[in-house]
């Protein structure tokens, strides 16, 4: 295929994208696939073959709503688009002879659109129903009052009622949205349903008092084409996601200087967790003198229940290859290198497969449109060692060594990778250049508060309703995260704590959840920003638990190298076990407090000196529960075990079977 | 330069300097369990954290260069606390085994423990249960007691290239062992002991033979004899508190006797012996152009075990001189047992090394038993001797001066330059110079082959020819040489070198890996400046004219080279696998 | 207790060996099945084969040959696609694990002389990976998420029932080298915790009374694969 050139780029960028008038998007990332999103895609092709239908079937990575996965989009001629969440291969199958062949839409599988719109400018022609109280028991009722209602009023040839899955919008009573204005009521009681009917479906008028006024929390910026372009596709992800303009800009409109201080406008700060200033990153080892420099793409996500590089690898490959690209030439880079978990095979075969194609069409190579500007990048597959997620221990693990960190200084922008001035950012922080380049730094900036600026992106899982991928400016709060986005504790429990960071992170008790979030605001309650876990916890869950679930991470993950966290994290973890075992002593959270002071002042790197994070930040809020543990002794670890707390009751069934204590914990399964 | 402050104290220290040796500087010593002067840092121990004004961390001061204007705390009440539960924990994870252990009072970490007077299981104790490796019979692995500085690993496979120890698993599983679950005996290790000589522990010993030697000693029927190495004279005294390189060789024949050895004998002598056979080889390969070029030493058996395991294409230019130790073995279960009458069924022949290859190296091969007998029973480190000595009761250092029994007694300069790099080189061409020409050297010590350079190359005229010699120590500088010859050899050139001299450790013999711990190039330097003095004062100072290896030779052996010393004084080499396993 | 233990393994290892006497084929499967439960034909074991059957000495060395030969193409074509390539090491660890299910150490000692690289290094890096395994997999593989979502779901729990039923702690395989059970951090499935997987399957929402089906089914598919 002949090379990109400029002009190519400005040719597609000014062609609108014209998809067929019908189509079904199946979203294939590992989450969908695990869920069976395959077995779906087979069912439609399948289904599209027998019934000899015309539609397209296109393929995206996630939008990122894993509590609905297997989700697909589809859109049918004369119909709302929508998406459908938690299906299956008898679903969709069932779904082509409601949707694209009765042109009815599917109850109980759509996820209602967040964008509330404004206006009723277009004639209603379905309405989602959904009791977002609780469990949602009453939305069938609902369904059967507004279709009763429509009936009356002589509207229900024309407008469908629809049962959704869900409208994004949680604990607010009856919601319905109309389609497909997405106009959005909620807390409506039954007098509102005829008011309804008549005003807003017959009459197109907006019901200003009962429209959900709360804003969508999420800007996606990152992710603002996953689930949407095809990640196997360059051609895709140029017409639909404006793909690689931003590059073009770059080396057509700035010098390499002007691009750093683009990004310095913006003040993007690396999403890994540490929030170091990615333009101060890039200006450093642009001025370290050497024959070559290397970029490195860090997507080596190790923590427990997180999945922001994942997704976004998996569903938008090309814009982190392209941020990659841009950071090359700001830098002066000529090679690069995607870091990736060897656990994440998708992730790996989509960069894979993006590379080869930039290849293939000149966005990688010796003369990148046509600029002058030379770059390759390749893939090296992690092996399993969370460690490597640490600069030094990355460049070890590329260079075929033991991931271990080494000292730094020398920084990775002096000497890096075979010694060449190096610079690693996140997938996360590579996904966000591109959009910086094409709307500008300031435009970024305008973004998240003053210290923290643009959005982030954070895999919120654990006890709440609906895990997924939430991209929220910088500055939102953890309540609005996990309330309005996610929906708040799932099964009606009280929220109790919400952990972010993951291992290197803390807790978050319930009365800090307003706090604003900022690299800072999250350091000041003892946890960190981290990559982007947040782990939503209820009253039933054991703080002691969670700290000593994180800490074993961590003192599995050591490297072993140097003996404050090699030997700390196991003694703490000893110290733990003892606790929760009713075996602490009143001195223990002494010799916790000691210990963890030696990992955080004298480990080596990040993973020993924020290992004690959990451990600190439980103790600080949930001191009780350790005091409980030490106090009550075994009567109490009894008592409990005997009731709720199903974590707490898990560890001391550990003890019962026969391979378990040391051994079993895997602290001890030396490979033989 | 880089001028800082420390402790309040003014410092200006060259550039790149570490902030644990510019503390060092004003009199600040900052502890440490796993850096050592001869390595690099492996920041590993976490004891030697600073503090930097203005900056929320602490830092490392091994690895942290100094830069201008820092203002460095080195000790100071969180900083002290923190190294005091640094060291706790890795107390915890240690077996605590002082009383018992190989480096009872001469541990790095007991010292440690003592400055900070750590109780008993302040941390409460874990060590996993992993046997000792006792494999090769020359070093043991005390696995428990490993403190994972790294040390080690850095040597065996930075400084000596052999690569038998490795760092496995991570975690709290980290340890140092031979590659894939391999005893060490059949991995590539060498035996040369730079481990055990820079571990801060007990967790690499030698393997302890005293008690061997105790029960030949107390044995009536035995007749105990026993013979000093070179280097051990300069050592030996570190062990008692003496300055490196103070000489001591007529109290260590003093003491030797008091242990109740029938007879002393001093390794130079053989030394002088290897000396007139090898410089002979080196006639005729050189000279005569039978053999072949170059012609390289092997008297330390590190150096002809990693040959025969990695360089075996180097076999045909092996000396085939056994080693000093070896021949004097055996001509003490020949030689001196026929003059004397004695019934070398009963003599028991122990050799004082500063090695522990040499353990390994008195059965090597057959020809270790050429006097029908095991030629030296029991070879001992020079820290076993120093023991030996310390639980005799003997007041060593207050001892008056005794003398070596004649016959394998006398020595020259040059056969006790052996213990340093180069001076096997050295005294080889003050030989052999003089058998090709029958004239001495103009200039008899060799300074282009002297000193702790890594590769040392010379060129010395013998009668108008040029004799290209090369000497390493550390098994790492090699290569080097060797590939030289290598690429020569493949282009059909003439050899780049005539004569190479390889030590397995650094410095040489002095350097070894059995001698008193605490061994760094300002130690090495005295140790060798004392043997070179032992070599100015030598009345003697050409092998070929100690009295007692001209005697040797008209009255038992013969010619150098001749049948006889074939018979006893040579050996020979195999390629071996580099992993048994 | 200790010698009726000890007769069956003793049986064991004669056994194939009496076969290999009279069956030049068996032996070469005799020697294939060790060298994939070990990586290599143990010592111990060519030893007793070749003082049993010592006519047949030399064709065991041109056994031990021909399978020497075999892992040095494979490994010669690993380290050919990736010779010149810059971090070779690992993405070839990555091929010949992909390979074997682990790597073999004849496989290890191989790579060491192919590609120049310290046998010591290639362990420390073998053994510092937990992606990378010494030892052969099982036929079928258990596998638990531990993310942190599944570990609040109640993973535990199912890792405590499998480890009960199937007898082995995770990172083990059982005595038939039927089922490995393993632990993963984390699958991304989080929206479905708490997640197995079997055999590259994944089962979401996971409950402990299920876990016994599970292994039946396995041990079915296995009675059915072998006819």
């Amino acid at each position: 295929m002949n090379a990109l050139t400029p002009a190519d780029l400005e040719a597609i960028a000014r062609t609108p994208v014209v998809d067929p008038p019908e189509w079904v998007r199946v979203q294939l990332d590992t989450g969908g696939i695990a869920a069976g999103a395959e077995l779906v895609y087979g069912a439609l092709a399948a289904a599209r073959t027998e019934r000899q239908l015309s539609f397209a079937l296109l393929r995206a990575g996630s939008v990122g709503y894993s509590f609905a996965d297997p989700v697909i989009e589809v859109q049918d001629a004369g119909m709302p688009r929508v998406l459908y969440g938690r299906m299956n291969a008898a679903v969709a199958s069932h779904l082509i002879d409601e949707h694209l062949l009765a042109h009815r839409l599917l109850d109980d599988h759509i996820i209602a659109t967040r964008q509330r719109g404004t206006s009723l400018d277009t004639a209603v022609t379905h309405v989602l129903v959904r009791d977002t109280s609780g469990e949602g028991s009453r939305t069938e009722s609902l369904q059967s009052a507004f279709n009763a209602e429509l009936k009356r009023q002589d509207l229900g040839d024309r407008v469908q009622v629809v049962r959704a899955l869900d409208v994004g919008i949680y604990e607010q009573g009856a919601v319905v949205q109309l389609l497909p204005g997405a106009v959005t009521y909620a807390n409506i009681q039954e007098a509102d349903i005829a008011l309804i009917v008549r005003e807003s479906i017959a009459g197109g008028r907006v019901l200003e008092n009962l429209r959900w006024q709360t804003p969508d929390r999420q800007k996606r910026i990152v992710l603002r084409h996953c689930g949407e372009v095809d990640p196997d596709s360059l051609d895709d992800y140029l017409r639909r996601a404006a793909g690689y303009q931003a590059l073009r800009r770059a080396l057509f409109e700035f010098t390499p200087e002007q691009v750093i201080a683009e990004m310095k406008t913006a003040a993007l700060r690396g999403r890994g967790g540490a929030g170091f200033p990615t333009a101060l990153k890039w200006q450093l080892t642009r001025a370290q003198p050497a024959p070559q420099r290397y970029v490195i793409c860090n997507g080596d996500e190790g923590d427990p229940g997180a999945f922001m590089d994942r997704s976004v690898l998996e569903s938008d490959p090309h814009v982190v290859l392209e941020g990659m690209l841009i950071a090359a030439y700001a830098m002066g880079a000529s090679r690069g290198y995607f870091y990736i978990r060897a656990e994440y095979p998708k992730a790996v075969e989509r960069i894979e497969r993006a590379i080869g194609q930039a290849r293939e069409r000149g966005l990688l190579g010796d003369n990148i449109l046509g600029r002058g500007f030379a770059f390759d990048a390749k893939v090296r597959l992690g092996a399993g060692a969370f460690v490597c997620g640490e600069e030094t221990a990355l460049i070890a693990s590329i260079e075929g060594r033991r991931g271990s960190p080494t000292p730094r200084p020398p920084y990775p922008s002096v000497r890096g990778l075979w010694g060449m001035p190096t610079a690693i950012n996140n997938v996360e922080t590579l996904a966000s250049v591109p959009p910086i380049l094409r709307h500008g730094g300031a435009w970024f900036a305008g973004h998240g508060t003053p210290t923290s600026r643009g959005t982030k992106v954070f895999a919120v899982t654990g006890k709440v309703r609906n895990a997924q991928l939430v991209e929220v400016p910088m500055g939102t709060t953890l309540r609005q995260i996990i309330t309005d986005v996610c929906g708040g504790v799932a099964d009606g429990r009280e929220l109790k704590a919400v952990q972010t960071g993951g291992p290197s992170g803390g807790v978050i008790p319930v009365q800090h959840l307003d706090t604003p979030v900022s690299y800072e605001t999250l350091q000041e309650l003892g946890s960190i920003m981290g990559s982007g876990g947040m782990l939503v916890m209820d009253k039933t869950d054991s703080m002691v638990d969670v700290a000593k679930f994180y800490l074993r991470f961590c003192v599995d993950e050591s490297c072993g190298k140097c003996a404050p966290c090699r030997i700390g994290g196991y003694q703490l973890l000893q110290i733990l076990e003892r606790i929760s075992r009713g075996r602490g002593s009143a001195s223990d959270v002494a010799q916790i407090r000691r210990i963890c002071l030696a990992m955080q002042r004298a480990s080596l790197c990040g993973l020993g000196q924020t290992a004690p994070n959990p451990v600190l930040s439980t103790l600080r809020y949930f001191n009780d529960e350790y005091k409980a543990f030490i106090e009550g002794g075994p009567a109490y670890v009894r008592k409990i075990s005997r009731t709720a707390a199903p974590a707490a009751k898990s560890a001391d069934e550990a003890r019962r079977v026969p391979a378990a204590g040391e051994t079993a914990s895997g602290l001890l399964a030396a490979k033989s | 330069m880089t001028r800082a402050r420390i402790n309040q104290l003014e410092v200006e220290v060259p550039e790149g300097t570490s902030i644990l040796d510019a503390a060092r500087k004003v009199q600040v010593n900052i502890p440490t369990l796993c850096k050592h002067k001869d390595l690099l840092p492996t920041a590993a121990c976490g004891l030697c954290i600073v503090r930097n004004q203005g900056s929320n961390k602490l830092i490392r001061a091994c690895c942290t260069p100094l830069e201008n204007n820092m203002q460095i705390t080195t000790h100071d009440r969180e900083i002290v606390e923190v190294r005091r539960s640094t060291l706790e924990l890795i107390l915890s994870n240690h077996p605590q085994a002082c009383l018992t252990c190989g480096r009872n009072g001469e541990c790095e970490l007991q010292a440690r423990a003592a400055d900070f007077n750590i109780p008993l299981e302040a941390i409460k104790r874990y060590v996993k249960d992993v046997p000792a490796d006792r494999s090769t019979g020359s070093i043991i692995l005390e696995f428990q007691k490993c403190i994972k500085c790294g040390r080690c690993i850095q040597v065996c496979q930075e400084v000596q290239n052999v690569w038998a120890l490795s760092f496995l698993d991570r975690g709290i599983n980290t340890r140092m062992a031979p590659a894939g679950d391999i005893t060490l005996a059949e991995s590539p290790c060498v035996k040369c002991g730079q481990c055990s000589a820079h571990c801060p522990t007990g967790a690499i010993v030698e393997n302890d033979e005293t008690p061997l030697v105790w029960e030949a000693l107390h044995d009536p029927e035995k007749i105990c004899v026993v013979q000093i190495a070179p280097s051990v004279r300069v050592t030996v005294g570190e062990a008692f508190g003496l300055p490196p390189g103070a000489n001591l060789t007529r109290k260590l024949y003093a003491a030797l006797r008091r242990l109740g050895f029938r007879a002393v004998f001093d390794t130079n002598f053989s030394a002088d012996l290897t000396i007139v056979e090898e410089a002979s080889e080196f006639i005729q390969r050189f000279v005569h152009r039978r053999g072949a070029l170059p012609l390289i030493t092997s008297c330390c058996p590190s150096w002809t075990d990693f040959m025969e395991k990695r360089h075996y294409d180097f076999i045909d230019n092996f000396s085939t001189a056994k080693s000093p130790q070896q021949m004097l073995g055996v001509l003490a279960k020949t030689y001196y047992a026929q003059k004397l009458g004695l019934d070398p069924a009963k003599m028991f022949v122990v050799s004082i090394m500063p090695c522990t290859a040499k353990k390994y190296e008195l059965s090597r091969t057959e020809e270790m038993y050429a006097s029908s007998f095991k030629d030296v029973d029991v070879a001992l480190t020079t820290r076993e001797l120093a023991r030996m000595l310390k639980q005799s009761g003997i007041d060593f250092l207050n001892l008056a001066d005794g003398k070596a029994d004649s016959m394998l007694g006398d020595y020259s300069g040059a056969g006790t330059i052996f213990g340093v790099t180069g001076g096997v080189m050295e005294a080889a061409l003050r030989t052999a110079c003089f058998y090709a020409t029958g004239k001495k050297l103009e200039s008899l010590e060799l300074d282009s082959v002297r000193g702790l350079e890594g590769v040392k190359e010379g060129t010395v005229m013998v009668d108008g020819t040029a004799v290209r010699v090369a000497v390493a120590h550390g098994l790492a500088n090699v290569e080097q040489v060797l590939d030289r010859v290598r690429a020569a050899r493949k282009n059909g050139q003439e050899p780049p070198y005539h004569f190479i001299e390889v030590m397995a450790c650094p410095g040489g013999c002095i350097g070894g890996g059995g001698q008193p711990y605490g061994v760094d190039n300002e130690r090495r330097k005295l140790r060798i400046a004392g043997l070179y003095q032992d070599d100015r004062d030598a009345t003697v100072r050409y092998s070929h004219e100690n009295p007692e290896v001209v005697r040797v030779y008209e009255d038992f052996l013969g010619k150098p080279l001749g049948p006889r010393a074939h018979e006893l004084l040579h050996t020979q080499y195999t390629a071996r696998p580099l992993y048994k396993r | 207790m200790k010698s009726a233990a000890s007769v069956p393994e003793a049986e064991q290892s004669t056994r194939p060996v009496e076969l290999a006497r009279h069956d030049e084929a068996a032996l070469l499967e005799l020697l294939e099945t060790l060298v994939q439960r070990h990586g290599y034909v143990p010592r111990e074991f060519s030893d007793e084969v070749s003082r049993l059957v010592a006519v047949k000495l030399e064709r065991l060395r041109r056994i031990q040959a021909k399978l020497d030969s075999t892992i040095r193409r494979d490994v010669q074509q690993h380290v050919a696609r990736w010779r010149n390539e810059e971090g070779n090491l690992i993405m070839i660890l990555h091929a010949i694990q992909n390979q074997h299910g682990y790597v073999p150490r004849e496989v290890a000692m191989e790579l060491s002389r192919e590609l120049g690289v310290k046998l010591a290094r290639i362990y420390e890096v073998i053994t510092f990976y937990h992606y990378f395994k010494l030892q052969p997999p099982g036929a079928h593989n258990v596998t638990v998420c531990n993310g942190t979502a599944c570990y609040l779901k109640g993973s535990t729990d199912l890792l405590n029932a499998l480890r009960t039923e199937l007898g082995v702690a995770e990172g083990q395989t059982t005595a038939d080298r039927q089922i490995h059970l393993d632990t993963v951090r984390c699958i991304g499935c989080c929206g479905m915790a708490p997640a197995v997987v079997i055999d590259g399957k994944t089962l979401g929402h996971v409950k402990v009374a299920d876990v016994s089906g599970h292994l039946v089914a396995l041990k079915q598919s296995n009675q059915e694969a072998r006819p």
